[in-house]
């Protein structure tokens, strides 16, 4: 736990070096956030209209083809960006082994979120 | 990575308490963190009651007079008492700033005084600053130019001269990285606020020729992306600057440097 009490043996040359990849990362955090906002008052315009509706007014919706892009398009885009801000989160505050397995395990829930989204609206899709 | 408790050696213990001779209205009570490596025993809170009648303004005066006066042993470092050096920064009433600057007045009740937060101490209120410089020495704080030195000054214009003013005047007294959370978490991989205000200084100076360069060697998850904007640095800069927007600069940059 006192790893970083040897920080001062970190050499200037070390110092330097980078991984040359970041900005890519903090684009992506920005742009899902600004496409996220048109989605979510979709989302929330859509919960809206078919409430009170019933199971099969549900269903008939999310069967509309225009529909169900935007379900899966705001799914993916949702999970995408809560895969990155839980990645921040681990990066901050975990290291070593445990780090990188709790990123593989977020990914792993995200990627599950994902296929199940993509599953639902194919068996819609399919008219079960 | 993150410790919320201190390890068993760092804990802070109470200390001794040095009574004034005589209280009167004008006493005032300092908790003064002490740490001797050699004594090979836990840090610990020493009190000092002092009167402030005794010595001039400013908490380095407090300082001066309790070394003085009361306890030769108590170790810190000072230099210009003005404000320039940056030697005597350390955590006073919570918030990091200069001992030189600060006022006694400014507090009220008992006032603590603690070395920079989440460093090595070195004793007392001495923090090992090293890795601290080395994060600056890194970033290559000197100008860098591929054309001929001229025969005089290499002239800017006054705007864009303009764009140093409130980069230059750091002093590296490092109040702002040791309140960071992200660089108590990760300084040995993030450069924290310090190092990169003077990166973005030399980004944003008209006649550095490197800029490309030195975006790239500044492009990582961890020596640039660890500010979330918490703004500690700039609040607690006694120079008043913004290491955070000088942060959010870089971020712009980055993207455009292909």
């Amino acid at each position: 736990m006192s790893d970083n009490r040897d920080v001062g043996a970190k050499s200037v040359k070390s110092w330097k070096k980078s991984e040359h990849h970041g900005a890519g990362e903090w684009l992506a955090e920005r742009g899902t956030s600004l496409v996220l906002i048109p989605l979510t008052l979709w989302a929330a315009y859509a919960a809206y209209s078919i409430a009170g509706g019933g199971f099969d007014a549900a269903i008939a919706f999310a069967r509309a083809p225009l529909n169900a892009g935007l379900i899966g398009l705001t799914m993916l885009i949702s999970v995408w960006h809560m895969y990155m801000g839980v990645k921040v989160i681990i990066d901050d505050y975990l290291q070593g082994g445990l780090r990188g397995f709790s990123i593989f395990l977020t990914f792993l829930l995200s990627a599950a979120l994902v296929l199940a989204t993509g599953y639902a609206l194919f068996v819609l899709h399919q008219g079960a | 990575m993150v410790e919320l408790t201190l390890p068993r050696d760092s804990k802070v213990k109470a200390g001794k308490r040095y009574k004034a001779a005589k209280k009167t209205k004008t006493t005032r009570t300092y908790k003064i963190y002490r740490f001797d490596p050699d004594s090979g025993e836990n840090p610990r809170w020493d009190t000092y009651e002092v009167d402030s009648a005794d010595h001039g303004p400013m908490l380095l005066d407090s300082l001066i007079h309790i070394k003085n006066n009361v306890d030769s042993t108590l170790a810190f470092r000072r230099s210009c008492r003005e404000g320039i050096c940056g030697s005597c920064a350390m955590n006073i009433g919570g918030r990091n700033t200069l001992a030189c600057t600060k006022g006694h007045d400014e507090f009220k009740g008992d006032i603590t005084i603690a070395p920079l937060p989440h460093m090595p101490v070195v004793k007392d209120l001495i923090p090992d600053l090293s890795g601290f410089y080395n994060q600056y020495a890194s970033i290559e704080p000197w100008l860098e130019s591929k054309t001929p030195d001229p025969e005089q000054e290499r002239l800017q214009t006054p705007a864009n001269r303009d764009k140093l003013d409130g980069l230059y005047e750091c002093i590296l007294c490092a109040c702002c990285s040791t309140s960071c959370p992200s660089y108590w978490w990760n300084q040995d991989k993030y450069l924290g606020p310090a190092a990169l205000l003077q990166a973005y200084r030399w980004l944003a100076d008209s006649r550095d020729e490197n800029t490309t360069a030195r975006l790239e060697a500044l492009e990582d998850p961890f020596k640039l992306y660890r500010c979330h904007t918490i703004m500690n640095c700039a609040q607690v800069c006694p120079k008043g600057l913004n290491p955070a927007k000088a942060i959010a600069e870089i971020k712009k940059m980055m993207p455009a440097k292909g």
